[in-house]
């Protein structure tokens, strides 16, 4: 089946960086301050994606001591989310189970699809330097609707919450500061999913708080497209492992952690099992690279990421 | 005419990863000390920018003196020729600094252009385009230990001889911060703990040496040139582009002496662009007075060319971003705050504005944008200068005048520009023993009032004078 899935956000929500607090962070990089991402990653989707599955399908025990698959259900619930826990560094395409394909996460409003795209369409590209471009100008932070070339920028989409609490340790020095975000002007958070499950909509959580989320399943056979001209767009940050090639790139860097455990899905006050795995650096999506070389395209097309949507880009190859 | 520039990165993301003072002070010196040795390599050339004598080359100057960038006339084979020098460099700098090279010349993002120009075309104006297209394009490396931090935390000692000639380290926060009551008993009580911070949970301590409220604090300043392109638009020989630039060194040598007097620490000072520490207050110096004395001197060294710009009144200044934060805040929070108060806040409208803001432990902060141009900032910094005794009744005074005036707001904006009626206003209000002895603090501040309702171009006039009345009671209160 194939859906359009979106995500409107019940509660400010804290997608973590690098820099969380909690029983996940250690004395070096656990923080007085802490500042959301704007977008989910990936990985956490698909993560929201597989337990969601499994609770819909009923595999999934959920007490107040902790959440787990019984040994009865442990056989199906791998058929149906796969048995391993998603590698970015793997090219190989690992199974899903059921999930068979997760678009770029992008923003809809009133049914118009924005993404987030650096604005080389207003300071084009000539002879070594682009037009009319001046190192005062912030030209990352550009959001672009493909349905209708609208453009906006992050103050049109996110506001910022602050907030200053005491963790639960409750030391002497447990006071922080976190600026989580909401979403403004209707906007939700959306993507296109491909799998052999049918599932239902619901309210799931996402993030470092584990916000809530209202998901939405809509049936549907669109896709995320977007064309560019003489360069590609990154729809999705991307994992590349070969110097880039090309004749220029507009770029900015995001990066990746991912927390590891143990396979069952632990209730995450209990003995601390999970820790942050080694750090992967990204380009970050609405990256655009002019005239990518052949090499720099097979290294972005990697199967494994692009099916859980890493590594998307436009089509720029007509001129 | 042929010309290279180049500009060296990444700045930002280095200074982000900093958490002490050092490593602020250590991630900037290594670009300055990178630029200085690609042209000491091209020491025969003429540079556009930056200026260039026996001076700079010196060691022992404490800071980094060089902009991250930079512009050359270049003549055949200077092309290859950089590309080795960069190599070589880069490969002695690791060696000395015990880093592992492939690391560092993967993570410092290093570009640079030739151009052929025509004689009568300006090269600043001309390359800069280039270098800001060119600082665009990023390249992503893989690491997971950032091992250019983890040297300069360990053992940056290489490039503190190089800039304090022997193996002292740059100071820690606290050392700053509490630069009017520092003694060698205080500092080796500092130094010693494993935890710079630990200084400020030893209640004997503070109590001995006195600690006040803003002794808890520290000030990370950035300031930048407005206007600067109006500048160097009516440069067009190559005497120009050498005095240009020799005033920027001059400019940059001059507020690092400043600031070191005044008991800060300067991070770098190249070209118009200046980040320092300091401690709020030195004496009877606030961090504004400091400022004013480095704005005085920029205005001094580029009256000349002021008076060249015919543009609508635009004049080349300089603009300031002022943070000032809670001892615990994180250091890379707090220079991402400077710089947002500098380029978002001081640099908007007519710009020539200092920005502030102080965050207090609760995380609840006040601050406000003061232009410099005008009669208000002189009366601003006479109120914000130590014009009040240390009595201990004055945070209360100074919270019920904040009161007194938000209550009666409306009456208060209508005769705030007349100043019998203002003196009026405090004499009736505040006319108990008690405020007798602010009588010199009322007269200022009747002053200062009287020329913000004056001023034309200063909006939210209320807001200015509470975040004036709360930095002065910051300072001189206790609580």
């Amino acid at each position: 089946m194939k859906y359009l899935i979106t995500l409107t956000p019940l509660e400010p929500f804290l997608f973590g960086g690098d820099t969380t607090f909690g029983a996940y962070a250690n004395k070096e990089e656990g923080s007085y301050l802490v500042q959301s991402t704007r977008f989910p990653q990936q990985s956490a989707i698909l993560g929201m994606l597989k337990k969601e599955i499994m609770i819909q399908a009923g595999y999934l025990t959920r007490k107040r001591k902790g959440e787990w698959v019984d040994a009865k259900f442990k056989v199906k619930a791998e058929i149906l989310v796969g048995k391993e826990k998603f590698d970015i560094t793997k090219r190989d395409q690992q199974s899903l189970g059921a999930i068979k394909n997760i678009s770029p996460v992008f923003l809809l409003q009133d049914n118009q699809r924005y993404i987030k795209k650096v604005d080389i369409d207003g300071y084009p590209y000539e002879n070594d330097k682009l037009k009319n471009y001046t190192s005062k100008i912030d030209i990352y932070n550009n959001y672009i609707s493909i349905d209708n070339k609208h453009r906006l920028t992050s103050k049109d989409i996110w506001e910022s919450v602050e907030q200053i609490g005491n963790k639960k340790d409750g030391t002497d020095n447990a006071l922080f500061k976190k600026t989580s975000y909401k979403l403004m002007n209707n906007f939700k958070f959306a993507f296109y999913l491909e799998c052999d499950f049918e599932l239902k909509a619901s309210i799931v959580h996402l993030g470092a708080d584990r916000s809530s989320f209202q998901m939405e399943v809509t049936i549907s056979d669109d896709a995320l497209n977007h064309q560019s001209k003489g360069y590609i767009t990154l729809l999705s940050d991307a994992y590349i492992t070969q110097s880039i090639d090309c004749n220029f790139a507009i770029t900015s860097e995001i990066s990746y952690r991912s927390i590891t455990g143990s396979k069952h899905v632990q209730n995450r006050y209990e003995n601390n099992k999970f820790h942050k795995c080694n750090r992967i650096f990204l380009y970050e999506k609405g990256s655009i690279f002019i005239n990518p070389s052949n090499a720099l395209i097979a290294n972005l097309n990697n199967p494994n990421l692009q099916q859980i949507g890493y590594n998307i880009f436009s089509s720029g190859a007509e001129k | 005419m042929n010309y290279i520039a180049l500009t060296i990165g990444p700045i930002y993301k280095t200074l982000s990863s900093a958490k002490k003072t050092r490593d602020l002070w250590g991630g900037s010196y290594l670009f300055s000390h990178i630029i200085k040795n690609i042209i000491l390599a091209f020491r025969d050339r003429e540079f556009i920018v930056p200026y260039q004598d026996d001076t700079i080359f010196q060691k022992h100057q404490g800071v980094g003196l060089f902009h991250d960038r930079f512009i050359f006339k270049s003549i055949e084979g200077d092309k290859e020729k950089l590309e080795n020098v960069i190599a070589k460099v880069l490969s002695s700098l690791a060696k000395a600094m015990h880093l592992n090279e492939t690391f560092l010349k993967n993570y410092l993002q290093i570009s640079f252009i030739e151009k052929t120009l025509d004689e009568d075309k300006n090269p600043i104006l001309e390359l800069t385009p280039y270098l800001d297209t060119q600082e665009l394009f990023f390249k992503v490396t893989q690491y997971d230990k950032n091992l250019l931090l983890e040297t300069l935390q360990s053992n940056n000692s290489f490039l503190k001889k190089e800039a304090f000639g022997e193996n002292r380290g740059f100071p820690t926060l606290p050392e700053i911060a509490l630069h009017d009551i520092m003694d060698n008993t205080l500092r080796n009580n500092i130094v010693k703990q494993e935890d710079e911070l630990s200084v400020y949970e030893d209640k004997a301590l503070q109590k001995q040496y006195n600690f006040k409220r803003y002794h808890k604090y520290i000030a990370i300043v950035h300031a930048d040139g407005d206007n600067m392109s109006e500048v160097i638009q009516n440069l067009t020989s190559t005497e120009d582009f050498s005095n240009f630039s020799k005033k920027l060194f001059e400019y940059g040598l001059a507020s690092h002496e400043s600031i070191k007097v005044y008991g800060g620490e300067t991070i770098f000072a190249g070209g118009d662009d200046l980040l320092f520490f300091a401690p709020v207050v030195n004496g009877n110096s606030t961090i504004f007075n400091l400022i004013d004395e480095i704005s005085k001197k920029f205005d001094t060294l580029f009256k000349k060319e002021n008076q060249k710009i015919t543009n609508n009144g635009k004049q080349a200044t300089l603009s300031f971003g002022v943070s000032i934060t809670y001892h615990k805040f994180p250091l890379y929070e707090a220079l991402e705050k400077s710089r947002h108060l500098l380029f978002s806040q001081a640099k908007s409208g007519k710009k020539n504005n200092i920005a502030f803001s102080i965050i207090k432990h609760s995380g609840q902060g006040f601050g406000g944008i003061v232009p410099k141009n005008n009669e208000v900032y002189k009366q601003f910094l006479a109120l914000t200068s130590n014009i009040m005794g240390n009595d201990e009744g004055v945070d209360n005074f100074l919270h019920s005048l904040h009161h007194k005036i938000d209550t009666y707001k409306i009456v208060f904006n209508q005769i705030a520009n007349n100043q019998t009626k203002l003196t009026n206003f405090f004499n009736n209000y505040f006319n108990e023993e008690e405020h007798k002895q602010y009588q010199a603090f009322f007269e200022q501040l009747i002053l200062f009032i009287n020329e913000l309702y004056h001023d034309e171009t200063i909006k939210n006039k209320l807001a200015l004078i509470y975040a004036t009345l709360r930095f002065v009671k910051f300072i001189k209160g206790d609580k």
